[in-house]
Formats: structure tokens, sequence, C-alpha cells
């Protein structure tokens, strides 16, 4: 692996190591903050940053860096969880749709075909208003409408693997199709797999910090960004700093799961590495 | 493309309707009604029929662009869109043609000043546009232009005013897109000999780039042109929502909260619809583009 381009592996392991602060601080916030992301204090309403409130605080004088530090851990579980809950059932589909082929395929792409027809934030618009609002609902309306895409590539990438000689070869010796798919396939396509995973993560962040921005998600007082955004909006005037820390680290987060999402593909890509 | 649609909305409706949650429960018990009403309204909304029987009364109502009545305001849901759909189809149309313009410009500038600052500052502002969600870029902007500099209103909507930021905030993602795409395009067709050839014949540089160079590097930036509108459209909801505007996505998500399942079907196949619609529009202008394609 010492082929890396050296730019893309540096802001790469750069994002990855802001990541791990992130995740660290938010694992160890009940330590490092001296205040409850949800105890009020009408004595300290909407402060400006200083010494004891590093990011200010907000209407109910809760402590901004507080909440943001506590809201990471609702945004990034929500984020992995939906993109887990999007490759799972998406890398099923795609494997049994492109190894099998036949009927089943055609209804699986068909129905994929008609999932990709709606614009994805209508999509999870529709699956939140029939499942209700709530940050559980958020996170699988996420994932559901991030599967097709999935199926598409783990599909498109298994009917690429599929045509190789040492598929036909583990065929002629008779292997059996389970053990061709999870020891001669899945190896093949689980990089693409994880470099998409690694993405979807960041957009899945950024799309359950819109619905909860809309008032679908988070419910107050849950410590969660796209609520904090929205509950810091009527006083960006008096007190910006409400809506702009959350939405500054969530854009960091987001920024940093990419750049980190792009090195791992031009470090497991061999075709990458040539230029 | 027909087909796509057809499944659109059949997936929408057998979704609704499969789901664990029966509406009309749903909605009399948040009212405290007795098994009785549920009953009388699921007789009033057709849910008391067998499925197969709803379905082909709702594609019959469809097809004449009745889309049912909203449980809440017992008013069609195809008046409730047509007077919400105006805002939004101003908001999207404007950002698709900032996004097109500035994105386009962006890249032929950047890829005729190769490895120049200027190429630079298109490529920063570019992933700049990108990586901006529209929750900060959107709030950075009120910030500046309304609350700092005082030009601009926050909120509401009127003036093309009120447009200019909306519109710009939706455009980014998009444009920084199109900027990208277009600048790899140009660098690829510029060295081409059909440029040099029309430099020898003593073409005007400027008819060289807007007619021979962009013209043929057009074609997957009118492809991405079409995905991107369904992001946008699913922006719109949230830009709605953060500069106070009225539109449909105000009324979806509004009609989520109130539990209004006619509407929030409504919308959401119109919003399917209108995506379907322009990619099939992308696909016929290849032809125009591209006479190549034209003869095939």
């Amino acid at each position: 692996m010492d082929v890396i381009p050296d730019r893309y592996s540096a802001a790469g392991v750069i994002s990855l190591l802001i990541l791990v602060i992130i995740v660290l601080s938010t694992l160890l916030a009940p330590w490092l903050t001296p205040y409850d992301p949800l105890a009020m204090d009408y004595e300290s309403q909407l402060l400006a940053p200083s010494r004891s409130h590093l990011l200010g605080t907000d209407l109910f004088g809760r402590d901004v860096l507080t909440r943001v530090l506590y809201g990471a851990r609702t945004s990034l579980s929500v984020g992995v969880l939906a993109a887990l809950l999007a490759a799972l059932p998406g890398l099923l589909l795609g494997l049994l749709s492109g190894y099998y082929g036949g009927l089943f395929d055609q209804l699986v792409m068909r129905l994929t075909d008609v999932a990709l027809a709606f614009p994805s934030l209508i999509l999870s618009l529709g699956i939140v208003a029939i499942l209700e609002p709530g940050l559980v609902n958020v996170t699988i309306a996420v994932g559901v409408a991030g599967i097709p895409g999935y199926v598409r590539l783990v599909r498109g990438n298994v009917l690429t693997v599929k045509e190789a000689l040492y598929i036909e070869a583990a065929q002629a010796i008779g292997c059996r199709h389970r053990r061709i798919i999870l020891r001669h396939i899945l190896p093949n396509i689980a990089a693409s797999v994880l470099v998409l995973v690694t993405m979807d993560v960041a957009w899945a962040i950024l799309r359950a910090t819109s619905l909860s921005f809309l008032g679908l998600g988070a419910q107050p007082p849950t410590p969660e960004w796209g609520a904090m955004i929205d509950d810091g909006r009527e006083f960006l005037r008096r007190a910006p700093w409400v809506s702009l820390a959350p939405s500054a680290v969530m854009m960091v987060t987001v920024l940093c799961i990419n750049l980190v999402g792009d090195a791992l593909r031009d470090a497991l890509d061999p075709h990458t590495i040539s230029h | 493309m027909l087909l796509v649609l057809w499944g659109v909305v059949t997936l929408t409706f057998f979704a609704i309707r499969l789901l664990p949650g029966d509406p009309a429960t749903v909605i009399i018990s948040q009212g405290g009604g007795s098994a009785k009403d549920i009953a009388q309204l699921r007789e009033r909304l057709g849910l008391d029929e067998p499925l197969p029987v709803q379905y082909g009364r709702f594609l019959g109502r469809l097809v004449q662009g009745d889309l049912g009545t909203s449980l809440v305001s017992h008013r069609p849901v195809s008046d409730a869109i047509a007077e919400q759909l105006p805002h939004t189809l101003a908001l999207a149309t404007s950002a698709t043609l900032l996004s097109v313009v500035l994105g386009v410009s962006m890249g032929v500038l950047a890829a005729t000043h190769q490895g120049t600052w200027v190429d630079q500052l298109c490529i920063t502002l570019a992933i700049l546009g990108v990586s901006l969600p529209i929750l900060l870029s959107g709030l950075l902007l009120i910030l500046l232009f309304s609350l700092v500099l005082g030009w601009l209103p926050a909120t509401g909507q009127g003036s093309w005013r009120h447009l200019v930021m909306p519109a710009l905030v939706l455009s980014m993602a998009s444009l920084g897109t199109i900027a990208r795409l277009v600048r790899t395009q140009m660098l690829e067709v510029l060295p081409q000999d059909y440029v040099s050839v029309a430099r020898a014949k003593g073409v005007s540089e400027r008819a060289i780039l807007w007619r021979h160079a962009l013209r043929n590097a057009l074609i997957p930036v009118i492809t991405i042109i079409g995905l991107q509108f369904g992001a946008l459209l699913g922006g719109t909801v949230v830009t709605e929502s953060l500069f106070s505007r009225r539109g449909l996505g105000r009324l979806v998500v509004d009609a989520i909260s109130w539990k209004d399942y006619p509407l929030v079907q409504g919308v959401v196949i119109l919003g399917a619809a209108i995506y379907v619609i322009v990619n099939f529009l992308v696909d016929i202008s290849y032809g125009l583009l591209d006479p190549r394609i034209r003869r095939r």
C-alpha cells in the first residue's frame, strides 16, 4: 500500500484524526463539560460565547457546546445506523439479483428504477409520513431511501466479477452457489461497498439533520444538530451561535467523512493508484 | 417513462395502505373518537373497500387529475398543490437557471485559464459549493446579507429580492457539480483537432468556445443537470423552511405533522413525476444537442 498518492492520504489521515477527535469528545462529553445538555438555566439565556460558555448558551440557558457534543452522539449514530440499514438489504438484494439473474433480477431492477424515480429526500419524507415523525423513524426512512443505490452498485459489480475466470473455475470444481457468492464474489466487491458505506454515513447525517430541522426527527429537548439549528433560527440576529455552532460542526463532520471515503477509494481501488 | 410513473404511483399507493397504522384509526384516536367514528371515516375515505377496488378507483381519479381530498382542510388536494406549486417552481427554476448559467461559465472560465489563479478560484468555489450543506450556507447568507449588511430580506416572499438568497443557496450544490464537470469536459474537448481546425480557419475565439467546444462538452453536463434536479427538488423543502417561504415543502411538512395522508401522497407523487419528466426531457434534449444521436 506504499503506492498511495501522498496528497490523498494526507487529507484522509487528517480527516480521520478530526473524526476521531469528534467521536472521542462526544463519548467523553460528560467529563469534558460541566453542564447538563438538558438542564435549563433562565439566569443565562442567549449568552454570548465566553470563558464559561465557549459557544454561548441557547434560549433556555443551556450550554451550546455541551449540546453540540451530545448532539454528535445522536447524529453520528443515526448516520451509521441508517447507512447500515441501507447497506445490508442492498448488499443482499444486489448479490442475489446479480448472481442469479432471471425473473428475480428483473423484479428487483424494476423496483429499484421506481424507487430511484423519487427524489431521495422526498422518498424519505414519504416514509416518515407513513411511520410517523421521530428519530427512530427518520433513521429508518433515510436508510430505506438509500437501499436502491446499493442494489445498483452491488449488482453492477457482481455482473463484472461473475465473468471472471476464477468464478468459472469455482463452478467447474463444483462449489455451491452460496460458497461462490460468499467466498469468491463478496471479497471482490467489498472494497467498493465499503467506500459507499463511508460516503453514505455522511449523506445520512445530512439527511437526518435536515429532517430533524424540519421538525420530523428528534423532538425537543433531545440535543440534535438539526433541531438545534431550527431552535436558533429565530434569534439569528441576537445569538447566531445557537444555529451556527451545530451547522458548522455538522459540515466539518460530513466533509471529513467524505474525505476519508475519498482516501479509502484511492487506497482500495488499484485503478486510481496509477495516476 | 409512463411505466416508471405508473410504478411510482402504485408504490406510493400500496406503501401508504399496506404498512401498519390505519389512517382512519390514527386520525380519530387523536381526536378521541369511538370505533363507530372510525368505521364511518373509513367508509367516507373508501378504506372499507377491498384494496384492488380502491386501487382501480384511485388510478381512475388520478388520470383525471383528482388526487383526493385533504383530511384536514377538506379541500381537494390538487387545489392545495396548485396554490403552492408556483412558489416552489419559481424557487426551483431560478435555482436551476442560476446553477446552469454560473456553473457552465465558471467551468469554461476555469478550463480556458487552466493552471492560473482563475482556475484555482473557480475550483475552490465549486468544491465549497458542493460541500456546504444548505443549512449552513443559508444561515451564513442570512447573517451576512440580511443581518449585517441589510441588503436582502431574510424571510418571506414577494419580490425578486426575497428570491435571491434561497435560489443561490439551493443552487450551490449543483452549481459546484456542474462547474467541475464542465471544466473536465472542456479540458478534454479543447485539445481536439476540430478545435485547432476552427482556429486555423479564423473562427473567433469566442465562437470556438461556445459553438464548437462547449456544445461537444455539454452532453454529460445535461445528464448531470437532470440528476441534480432531484436533489434540488428535495432541497426546496429545506430551503423553504429555512427562509420561511410558502411552497410545496411547507405544505408537505405540515401535512406530515397533521397526518394528512392524501395531501402527502399527492405531493410525493407530484415530486417524483416532475423528476421523471425532467429526466425524460433531458433524454430528448440529447438529440437536439448532438445530431449524431438524432440519426440513430
